[in-house]
C-alpha cells in the first residue's frame, strides 16, 4: 500500500480492480459479519448493560450499568453452581478429548488389516451426536460401559486418591463415552497432520537408532502441534456450544440462558445477554492460554 | 529300553549343553533377533505384540462407538414386559416392531421428513456457494483490511451462538418470521450460516493449493474473473463442494437447539425438523408419565424414534463415508 503513489497510473488502476474484485467476492459475507454477528454482538452488549423484558414483541430496557453481571455472581442462586460445574467439566474433558483423538488417529495410521471398517466406526459419531440422540443414550444410561462406570472403579479411585483428584477423574470415566463421542473430528484432523509427517524422518530417526517411544515425543508430538492447538479451539467450542442435556434440576449455560430469556421465572432477556458475555468471555480467556502454552514451548524448541 | 531312554536323554542333554555352549553363542543370538523380529516387529513390519495391542486398542474403542447403538437398537425391539424385566439384557423375548409403528406416527415421520430435508438442504446449499466465493476472494485477491477481515472470520467460530441468537430472535419476531425458513436462509445467504467459517477455511486451503499459473493462463486468453473462477478454479475444489455441503447437511440435522428456537415454537412449527419432533415426543412422555418409573414403558418407543430421526444420516453415511474421512486429509486444512 505504501507503494501506491510511486507506482505509475496504470498499474494503479489495476491493483483498485484487483481490490474492487476481492471485496466483489467476500461482499455477501462481509455484509453478513457486520448485520448478522457484530451488529446483534453489540446490541447483546448494550442489552446486557440494561434490565431488558419482552412484551408482546416489543423489548423494554432500562438502563442500569453492570447489575447484571453483579447479579449473576452475587444473587443469583443457580448460576455460580452452573459456572463453576462447567469450568470444571471443560477443563478435565479438553485434554482428554485431545489425547485420546490423538491415539485414535495414531492408531488409524498404522498399517493394518481392516483399517477402513474401524475408520467407518470412528467416525460414526461425526454424523449422529445430536442432542435428542445423546440425550436419549445419557438418559437411558446406554453411554454407561458396564465395566467402566461400574462402582468398582469410583471405589478404588475414592478410597485411593484425594477427593479434588478423584472427582473429575470419577467423572472423566462417567462421561468417557459422552467424551469420545464429541471427539470425531478431532480424530479426523489429527489423521490428516500425522500423514504430512515425511516418512524419510522416521526411517532417518531408526537408523540413528531411536525407539519408537523416543520418535513419538521428537519426531510425532512437535509436528503435531499446530493441529493440536486448532483441535483445542474446536473442542472447547464444541463442548461448550454442544446442547448437552443434563437430569433435571441441572442446567447447562446454555439451556439456563435460554429459560432466563424465555420462560416465565426468568429474569429476562438483558440478563441472558450479560451471561452469554460471560460465556465468551471464559470460553475466549480458555483458547488464550491453551493457545499461550502451545506457542510458548514452540519458541524454546 | 530303559538303557536306549537313558541314552535318549543323553542325547536330549548334549542338545541342549550345546545350544547354550560359547561356541554356539552366534547361531543363539540369530534365533533371538529371529523371535524378536516375529514378535516386535522390524523397521517395515509391524510385530506380532505391537499388531495385537493395535486391534486390542481399536476393538475396544470401537465398542465404545458401537455400544449405544447397539444398546437403542435392541432396546427399540423390546416389548414393554421385557422393558420392565431386569434380567432381560440384550435378548428380547419378542421382536416388539410396533414400536417404530407408534414412534413413526408420534414424529409423522413422512412429511416431517421432507420438511427437515428441505430446512437443512437449501440452507446448505447457499453455504457453500457463499463459503465458495469467500474463500476464493481471500486466496486470490489482495486488499486493504484482509488480514484483518480474514481473522475476524476465524473469529466468528468461537462466538457462542447464543449471544448472536438472541438479538437475531428480537428481530425476526419483530418482522413476524418466526416459524418461517428464512430464519435459516437469511444468516446462510450471508455467510453467517452454521459452522460457516470451517467451510470458509477448508475451501480457502484447497484454493491455496491450485497453481496459480493456471487461472494466469486463462486471463492471459481473455477470461474475466468470474469467468476464472467458474472454469479454472471450480473444477479444482470440486471433492471439497462435496465435504462442505455434507458436512453443512449433517449438522444443520443435528442443530435441534437452533431448530426448535426457530422452527418448533408452539403455533409457529410448520417446518419443526425431526430432532425438534423428537425433543416434543420425549417431553410428551414425561408429561404423562409425570417423570416417574412408568416412564420405562416408553423407552422404546422412544429408542425406536430416535433410531427413526438418525437414520437417514446413517444411509447417507455408508456410500458417502469416503468424502467425511479422506477430504479433510485432502484440503490441507490447518496447512498454515
Amino acid at each position: 500500500m505504501e507503494n501506491v503513489n510511486v507506482k505509475p497510473k496504470k498499474q494503479l488502476s489495476n491493483k483498485h480492480r484487483e481490490w474492487l474484485t476481492g471485496y466483489a467476492f467476500i461482499g455477501l459475507w462481509l455484509i453478513g459479519l457486520l448485520a448478522f454477528t457484530l451488529f446483534p454482538m453489540a446490541q447483546a452488549f448494550w442489552y446486557s448493560l440494561n434490565e431488558a423484558k419482552f412484551y408482546g414483541n416489543e423489548i423494554k430496557t432500562s438502563f442500569q450499568w453492570f447489575e447484571n453481571f453483579k447479579y449473576a455472581f452475587v444473587s443469583d442462586l443457580n448460576f455460580p453452581k452452573i459456572f463453576v460445574n462447567y469450568i470444571i467439566e471443560i477443563v478435565v474433558d479438553v485434554p482428554f478429548s485431545i489425547v485420546a483423538s490423538l491415539i485414535l488417529a495414531m492408531l488409524l495410521n498404522q498399517n493394518i488389516k481392516g483399517k477402513s471398517v474401524f475408520r467407518v466406526i470412528f467416525f460414526l459419531p461425526v454424523i449422529i451426536s445430536t442432542g435428542p440422540v445423546i440425550s436419549e443414550l445419557m438418559g437411558q444410561g446406554a453411554t454407561e460401559i458396564p465395566l467402566l462406570s461400574s462402582e468398582f472403579v469410583a471405589d478404588i479411585l475414592e478410597n485411593y486418591l484425594p477427593s479434588f483428584l478423584s472427582k473429575p477423574i470419577n467423572l472423566l470415566f462417567e462421561k468417557l463415552v459422552i467424551v469420545l463421542w464429541l471427539s470425531g473430528i478431532q480424530i479426523l484432523i489429527f489423521l490428516s497432520g500425522l500423514q504430512r509427517i515425511n516418512k524419510s524422518t522416521y526411517e532417518a530417526a531408526e537408523i540413528d537408532g531411536a525407539s519408537s517411544w523416543q520418535t513419538f515425543w521428537k519426531i510425532t508430538l512437535p509436528s503435531m502441534k499446530p493441529f493440536i492447538l486448532l483441535n483445542v479451539v474446536y473442542t472447547i467450542v464444541n463442548l461448550s456450544f454442544f446442547d448437552m442435556p443434563t437430569e433435571t434440576g441441572n442446567y447447562t449455560i446454555l439451556t439456563y440462558i435460554e429459560q432466563q430469556c424465555f420462560e416465565a421465572g426468568g429474569k429476562g432477556y438483558g440478563y441472558a445477554c450479560s451471561l452469554g458475555i460471560i460465556y465468551f468471555a471464559v470460553i475466549l480467556l480458555h483458547i488464550g492460554i491453551y493457545a499461550l502454552l502451545l506457542r510458548e514451548k514452540k519458541v524454546k524448541k | 529300553m530303559e538303557k536306549n531312554l537313558q541314552k535318549n536323554e543323553k542325547i536330549l542333554i548334549q542338545k541342549i549343553k550345546d545350544f547354550f555352549s560359547e561356541e554356539n553363542k552366534v547361531n543363539r543370538d540369530n534365533l533371538k533377533t529371529k523371535i524378536k523380529k516375529k514378535i516386535i516387529g522390524t523397521r517395515e513390519k509391524n510385530g506380532l505384540l505391537k499388531k495385537l495391542i493395535i486391534y486390542f486398542l481399536l476393538v475396544v474403542f470401537g465398542f465404545i462407538y458401537l455400544y449405544p447403538l447397539v444398546f437403542m437398537a435392541i432396546t427399540s425391539l423390546k416389548s414393554e414386559a421385557d422393558l420392565m424385566d431386569t434380567s432381560i439384557k440384550w435378548l428380547p423375548t419378542t421382536l416388539e416392531f410396533v414400536n417404530y409403528k407408534v414412534a413413526f406416527n408420534e414424529l409423522n415421520y413422512l412429511p416431517t421428513f421432507f420438511k427437515t430435508l428441505i430446512v437443512v438442504v437449501v440452507p446448505s446449499a447457499i453455504n457453500t456457494v457463499v463459503a465458495l466465493l469467500t474463500a476464493y476472494g481471500f486466496s486470490r485477491f489482495k486488499f486493504p483490511g484482509k488480514k484483518i477481515l480474514f481473522a475476524l472470520m476465524l473469529a466468528t467460530f468461537v462466538i457462542p451462538e447464543a449471544l448472536t441468537q438472541i438479538p437475531q430472535f428480537v428481530w425476526y419476531s419483530k418482522m413476524g418470521l418466526i416459524g418461517n425458513i428464512l430464519t435459516y436462509i437469511l444468516p446462510s445467504t450471508f455467510g453467517q450460516g452454521l459452522n460457516e467459517a470451517i467451510y470458509i477455511l477448508i475451501l480457502y486451503s484447497m484454493f491455496n493449493l491450485i497453481p496459480k499459473q493456471l487461472e494466469e493462463a486463462a486471463r492471459i486468453d481473455g477470461a474475466s474473473s468470474l469467468e476464472v473462477f467458474f472454469k479454472v478454479a471450480l473444477p479444482m475444489v470440486k471433492p471439497g463442494i462435496v465435504t462442505v455441503f455434507l458436512f453443512s447437511v449433517v449438522w444443520y440435522w443435528n442443530d435441534s437447539a437452533t431448530a426448535s428456537m426457530y422452527l418448533g415454537r408452539a403455533g409457529q412449527d410448520f417446518w419443526a425438523t425431526i430432532p425438534v419432533m423428537l425433543d416434543r415426543y420425549q417431553t410428551q412422555i414425561i408429561a404423562e408419565t409425570n417423570g416417574g418409573i412408568g416412564m420405562k414403558l416408553y423407552q422404546g418407543k422412544k429408542m425406536a424414534g430416535t433410531l427413526l430421526s438418525i437414520i437417514p444420516l446413517l444411509i447417507m453415511y455408508f456410500p458417502l463415508q469416503n468424502f467425511f474421512v479422506e477430504s479433510i486429509e485432502k484440503t490441507g486444512i490447518a496447512g498454515e
